[in-house]
Protein backbone atom coordinates (compact mmCIF):
# COMPACT_ATOMS: atom_id res chain seq x y z
CA UNK A 1 0.00 0.00 0.00
CA UNK A 2 1.38 3.38 -0.90
CA UNK A 3 2.62 5.86 1.64
CA UNK A 4 1.38 9.40 1.78
CA UNK A 5 2.18 11.38 4.90
CA UNK A 6 -0.03 14.30 3.93
CA UNK A 7 -2.98 12.69 5.66
CA UNK A 8 -1.03 12.40 8.90
CA UNK A 9 0.22 15.95 8.52
CA UNK A 10 -3.34 17.20 8.07
CA UNK A 11 -4.51 15.27 11.11
CA UNK A 12 -1.82 16.78 13.35
CA UNK A 13 -1.89 20.35 12.07
CA UNK A 14 -4.07 22.95 13.79
CA UNK A 15 -7.70 22.78 12.73
CA UNK A 16 -10.14 25.61 12.05
CA UNK A 17 -11.19 25.71 15.70
CA UNK A 18 -7.65 26.00 17.06
CA UNK A 19 -6.76 29.40 18.51
CA UNK A 20 -3.31 31.00 18.40
CA UNK A 21 -1.38 29.96 21.48
CA UNK A 22 -1.54 33.41 23.10
CA UNK A 23 -5.35 33.47 22.78
CA UNK A 24 -5.63 29.89 24.00
CA UNK A 25 -3.37 30.53 26.98
CA UNK A 26 -5.34 33.66 27.89
CA UNK A 27 -8.63 31.75 27.78
CA UNK A 28 -7.16 29.00 29.95
CA UNK A 29 -6.29 31.67 32.53
CA UNK A 30 -9.92 32.72 32.99
CA UNK A 31 -11.68 31.45 36.14
CA UNK A 32 -12.72 27.78 35.91
CA UNK A 33 -16.44 28.58 35.68
CA UNK A 34 -16.06 31.18 32.92
CA UNK A 35 -17.38 30.59 29.42
CA UNK A 36 -13.94 31.23 27.92
CA UNK A 37 -12.20 28.70 30.17
CA UNK A 38 -14.82 26.00 29.67
CA UNK A 39 -14.74 26.41 25.89
CA UNK A 40 -10.94 26.31 25.86
CA UNK A 41 -10.82 23.22 28.09
CA UNK A 42 -13.40 21.43 25.95
CA UNK A 43 -11.42 22.14 22.81
CA UNK A 44 -8.07 21.22 24.34
CA UNK A 45 -9.38 17.89 25.65
CA UNK A 46 -10.02 16.77 22.08
CA UNK A 47 -7.15 18.46 20.28
CA UNK A 48 -3.66 16.96 20.30
CA UNK A 49 -2.20 20.02 18.63
CA UNK A 50 -3.42 22.48 21.24
CA UNK A 51 -2.50 20.19 24.14
CA UNK A 52 1.02 19.95 22.71
CA UNK A 53 1.26 23.72 22.29
CA UNK A 54 0.10 24.33 25.85
CA UNK A 55 2.55 21.75 27.19
CA UNK A 56 5.43 23.44 25.35
CA UNK A 57 4.36 26.85 26.65
CA UNK A 58 4.28 25.53 30.21
CA UNK A 59 7.73 23.98 29.72
CA UNK A 60 9.07 27.32 28.50
CA UNK A 61 7.57 29.27 31.40
CA UNK A 62 8.76 26.72 33.98
CA UNK A 63 12.24 26.81 32.46
CA UNK A 64 13.33 23.69 34.28
CA UNK A 65 16.82 22.78 33.15
CA UNK A 66 17.62 19.07 33.20
CA UNK A 67 20.95 17.95 34.64
CA UNK A 68 22.41 17.07 31.25
CA UNK A 69 21.49 20.52 29.88
CA UNK A 70 22.86 22.68 32.67
CA UNK A 71 26.40 23.27 31.39
CA UNK A 72 25.23 24.15 27.91
CA UNK A 73 22.46 26.46 29.10
CA UNK A 74 24.82 28.25 31.50
CA UNK A 75 27.31 28.70 28.66
CA UNK A 76 24.67 30.06 26.26
CA UNK A 77 23.16 32.31 28.91
CA UNK A 78 26.60 33.70 29.65
CA UNK A 79 26.90 34.83 26.05
CA UNK A 80 23.50 36.51 25.91
CA UNK A 81 23.13 40.20 26.26
CA UNK A 82 19.96 42.16 26.35
CA UNK A 83 20.17 44.42 23.32
CA UNK A 84 21.45 47.72 24.63
CA UNK A 85 21.00 50.50 22.14
CA UNK A 86 17.61 52.15 21.98
CA UNK A 87 16.21 55.26 20.55
CA UNK A 88 13.26 56.93 22.14
CA UNK A 89 10.00 56.72 20.26
CA UNK A 90 9.01 60.39 20.07
CA UNK A 91 5.32 59.81 19.47
CA UNK A 92 3.38 58.50 22.40
CA UNK A 93 6.30 57.86 24.70
CA UNK A 94 6.17 54.15 24.01
CA UNK A 95 9.57 52.59 24.19
CA UNK A 96 10.74 51.32 20.89
CA UNK A 97 13.84 49.25 21.41
CA UNK A 98 16.10 49.10 18.40
CA UNK A 99 19.09 47.07 19.38
CA UNK A 100 22.42 46.78 17.72
CA UNK A 101 22.48 43.86 15.35
CA UNK A 102 24.94 41.12 16.25
CA UNK A 103 27.79 40.43 13.89
CA UNK A 104 26.17 37.36 12.34
CA UNK A 105 23.00 39.26 11.43
CA UNK A 106 24.82 42.32 10.14
CA UNK A 107 26.45 40.13 7.56
CA UNK A 108 23.14 38.92 6.20
CA UNK A 109 21.53 40.61 3.22
CA UNK A 110 18.52 42.79 4.02
CA UNK B 1 11.89 44.88 41.50
CA UNK B 2 11.83 41.11 41.67
CA UNK B 3 8.29 41.29 43.00
CA UNK B 4 7.07 43.31 40.04
CA UNK B 5 5.32 41.43 37.31
CA UNK B 6 6.73 41.35 33.78
CA UNK B 7 3.92 43.59 32.64
CA UNK B 8 4.69 46.12 35.40
CA UNK B 9 8.36 46.23 34.40
CA UNK B 10 7.38 46.83 30.80
CA UNK B 11 4.94 49.51 31.91
CA UNK B 12 7.75 51.28 33.80
CA UNK B 13 9.91 51.20 30.68
CA UNK B 14 7.14 52.52 28.49
CA UNK B 15 6.29 55.29 30.94
CA UNK B 16 9.86 56.51 31.20
CA UNK B 17 11.16 59.20 28.89
CA UNK B 18 14.74 58.62 30.01
CA UNK B 19 16.48 56.21 27.59
CA UNK B 20 18.83 55.09 30.36
CA UNK B 21 15.96 54.16 32.63
CA UNK B 22 14.11 52.48 29.79
CA UNK B 23 17.18 50.40 29.16
CA UNK B 24 17.39 49.50 32.83
CA UNK B 25 13.76 48.39 33.11
CA UNK B 26 13.89 46.38 29.92
CA UNK B 27 17.17 44.78 30.89
CA UNK B 28 15.60 43.63 34.14
CA UNK B 29 12.59 42.28 32.30
CA UNK B 30 14.47 40.37 29.61
CA UNK B 31 17.14 39.09 31.97
CA UNK B 32 14.41 37.05 33.63
CA UNK B 33 14.08 35.11 30.39
CA UNK B 34 17.68 34.65 29.28
CA UNK B 35 17.89 31.16 30.77
CA UNK B 36 14.52 30.09 29.39
CA UNK B 37 15.30 31.32 25.89
CA UNK B 38 18.75 29.71 26.04
CA UNK B 39 17.20 26.42 27.16
CA UNK B 40 14.57 26.42 24.43
CA UNK B 41 17.09 27.24 21.70
CA UNK B 42 19.44 24.55 22.96
CA UNK B 43 16.68 21.96 22.89
CA UNK B 44 15.80 22.84 19.30
CA UNK B 45 19.38 22.91 17.96
CA UNK B 46 21.19 20.55 20.33
CA UNK B 47 24.35 22.58 19.84
CA UNK B 48 25.73 25.44 21.95
CA UNK B 49 27.08 27.83 19.35
CA UNK B 50 24.04 27.84 17.10
CA UNK B 51 21.74 27.93 20.12
CA UNK B 52 23.55 31.02 21.42
CA UNK B 53 23.16 32.75 18.04
CA UNK B 54 19.54 31.73 17.86
CA UNK B 55 18.82 32.96 21.38
CA UNK B 56 20.39 36.33 20.63
CA UNK B 57 18.27 36.60 17.50
CA UNK B 58 15.16 35.85 19.58
CA UNK B 59 16.04 38.66 21.98
CA UNK B 60 16.56 41.06 19.10
CA UNK B 61 13.31 40.07 17.46
CA UNK B 62 11.46 40.52 20.76
CA UNK B 63 12.95 44.00 21.18
CA UNK B 64 12.12 44.97 17.65
CA UNK B 65 8.52 43.85 18.10
CA UNK B 66 8.00 45.12 21.62
CA UNK B 67 5.42 47.61 20.35
CA UNK B 68 3.21 44.73 19.28
CA UNK B 69 2.81 43.54 22.88
CA UNK B 70 -0.57 44.95 23.90
CA UNK B 71 -0.99 43.17 27.20
CA UNK B 72 -3.83 40.95 25.96
CA UNK B 73 -1.78 37.89 26.88
CA UNK B 74 0.94 37.47 29.49
CA UNK B 75 4.35 38.79 28.54
CA UNK B 76 5.77 35.28 29.02
CA UNK B 77 3.29 33.89 26.49
CA UNK B 78 4.12 36.64 24.01
CA UNK B 79 7.84 36.00 24.38
CA UNK B 80 7.30 32.25 24.12
CA UNK B 81 5.47 32.73 20.82
CA UNK B 82 8.41 34.67 19.39
CA UNK B 83 10.90 32.11 20.69
CA UNK B 84 8.91 29.14 19.44
CA UNK B 85 8.27 30.56 15.98
CA UNK B 86 11.83 31.73 15.46
CA UNK B 87 13.30 28.40 16.60
CA UNK B 88 10.86 26.30 14.58
CA UNK B 89 11.56 28.36 11.45
CA UNK B 90 15.29 27.94 12.02
CA UNK B 91 14.86 24.17 12.41
CA UNK B 92 12.91 24.01 9.13
CA UNK B 93 15.64 26.00 7.40
CA UNK B 94 18.36 23.70 8.75
CA UNK B 95 16.49 20.61 7.56
CA UNK B 96 16.04 22.15 4.11
CA UNK B 97 19.74 23.02 3.88
CA UNK B 98 21.08 19.57 4.73
CA UNK B 99 23.18 18.36 1.84
CA UNK B 100 21.49 14.99 1.60
CA UNK B 101 18.21 16.26 2.76
CA UNK B 102 15.57 13.68 3.52
CA UNK B 103 11.94 14.51 3.74
CA UNK B 104 11.70 15.00 7.50
CA UNK B 105 8.47 13.05 7.44
CA UNK B 106 9.94 10.15 5.52
CA UNK B 107 12.62 8.65 7.71
CA UNK B 108 13.49 4.98 7.50
CA UNK B 109 10.13 3.58 8.49
CA UNK B 110 10.01 -0.22 8.14
CA UNK B 111 7.92 -1.23 5.14
CA UNK B 112 5.69 -3.32 7.35
CA UNK B 113 4.71 -0.18 9.29
CA UNK B 114 3.74 1.83 6.26
CA UNK B 115 0.11 2.32 5.48
CA UNK B 116 -2.05 4.47 3.30
CA UNK B 117 -3.09 7.55 5.19
CA UNK B 118 -4.36 9.54 2.27
CA UNK B 119 -7.54 11.22 3.31
CA UNK B 120 -10.17 11.73 0.67
CA UNK B 121 -12.63 13.92 2.49
CA UNK B 122 -12.96 16.17 5.52
CA UNK B 123 -14.99 13.40 7.12
CA UNK B 124 -11.95 11.14 6.95
CA UNK B 125 -9.82 13.85 8.52
CA UNK B 126 -12.21 14.05 11.44
CA UNK B 127 -12.18 10.26 11.71
CA UNK B 128 -8.39 10.22 11.71
CA UNK B 129 -8.33 12.81 14.52
CA UNK B 130 -10.70 10.69 16.56
CA UNK B 131 -8.55 7.61 15.93
CA UNK B 132 -5.36 9.24 17.08
CA UNK B 133 -7.11 10.59 20.15
CA UNK B 134 -8.51 7.17 21.00
CA UNK B 135 -5.48 5.05 20.17
CA UNK B 136 -2.32 7.01 20.99
CA UNK B 137 -0.97 7.86 24.41
CA UNK B 138 -0.22 11.48 25.30
CA UNK B 139 3.49 11.29 24.49
CA UNK B 140 2.81 9.68 21.12
CA UNK B 141 0.30 12.42 20.29
CA UNK B 142 2.80 15.15 21.18
CA UNK B 143 5.60 13.53 19.19
CA UNK B 144 3.34 13.03 16.16
CA UNK B 145 2.04 16.61 16.42
CA UNK B 146 5.54 18.05 16.44
CA UNK B 147 6.81 15.78 13.68
CA UNK B 148 3.89 15.64 11.26
CA UNK B 149 2.05 18.83 12.25
CA UNK B 150 5.05 21.11 12.80
CA UNK B 151 7.61 19.23 10.70
CA UNK B 152 10.19 19.29 13.48
CA UNK B 153 13.26 17.03 13.26
CA UNK B 154 13.24 13.99 15.50
CA UNK B 155 16.28 14.99 17.56
CA UNK B 156 14.72 18.36 18.40
CA UNK B 157 11.50 16.64 19.47
CA UNK B 158 13.44 14.24 21.67
CA UNK B 159 15.07 17.15 23.51
CA UNK B 160 11.96 19.38 23.63
CA UNK B 161 9.88 16.63 25.22
CA UNK B 162 12.70 15.28 27.39
CA UNK B 163 12.36 11.75 26.01
CA UNK B 164 14.92 9.55 27.73
CA UNK B 165 14.39 6.25 25.89
CA UNK B 166 17.37 5.21 23.71
CA UNK B 167 15.89 6.07 20.31
CA UNK B 168 13.88 9.05 21.54
CA UNK B 169 11.07 10.41 19.36
CA UNK B 170 11.55 7.80 16.64
CA UNK B 171 10.41 4.95 18.88
CA UNK B 172 7.22 6.82 19.74
CA UNK B 173 6.50 7.48 16.07
CA UNK B 174 7.00 3.84 15.14
CA UNK B 175 4.71 2.78 17.97
CA UNK B 176 2.09 5.41 17.10
CA UNK B 177 2.07 4.47 13.42
CA UNK B 178 1.60 0.79 14.22
CA UNK B 179 -1.39 1.64 16.38
CA UNK B 180 -2.81 3.93 13.72
CA UNK B 181 -2.25 1.36 11.01
CA UNK B 182 -4.35 -1.13 12.96
CA UNK B 183 -7.04 1.43 13.69
CA UNK B 184 -7.20 2.64 10.08
CA UNK B 185 -7.38 -0.96 8.84
CA UNK B 186 -10.28 -1.67 11.18
CA UNK B 187 -12.08 1.47 10.12
CA UNK B 188 -11.60 0.82 6.42
CA UNK B 189 -12.87 -2.75 6.82
CA UNK B 190 -16.03 -1.42 8.43
CA UNK B 191 -16.44 1.14 5.65
CA UNK B 192 -16.00 -1.58 3.02
CA UNK B 193 -18.66 -3.76 4.63
CA UNK B 194 -21.06 -0.82 4.62
CA UNK B 195 -20.46 -0.29 0.92
CA UNK B 196 -20.41 2.98 -0.99
CA UNK B 197 -22.38 5.86 0.54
Amino acid sequence: MSEDSSGLSAAFKPGPDCLPIDDLARNMDFPPESVQRKAAEEHVSGCAHCRTELALLHEFVAGTVRADEKDAVDWIEGRLTTPQRFHHDPDGGRNCGRPDMPRRLRSLPP
Amino acid sequence: VDEQTDEELLGEARASSDPGLQREWLNRLFSRYHSRIALWCYRVTGERESAADLAQEVLIKAFQNLDTFRGDAKFSTWLYTITRNHCFNDAHRRVAQREHSMDPLDFDMPTSDRFDVRLEQDQELGQMRNMLQDNLDETEQRVMTLHYGEEMPLDSITRLLGLSNPSGAKAHIVSARRKLKTAVGRWRAIQARRGPA
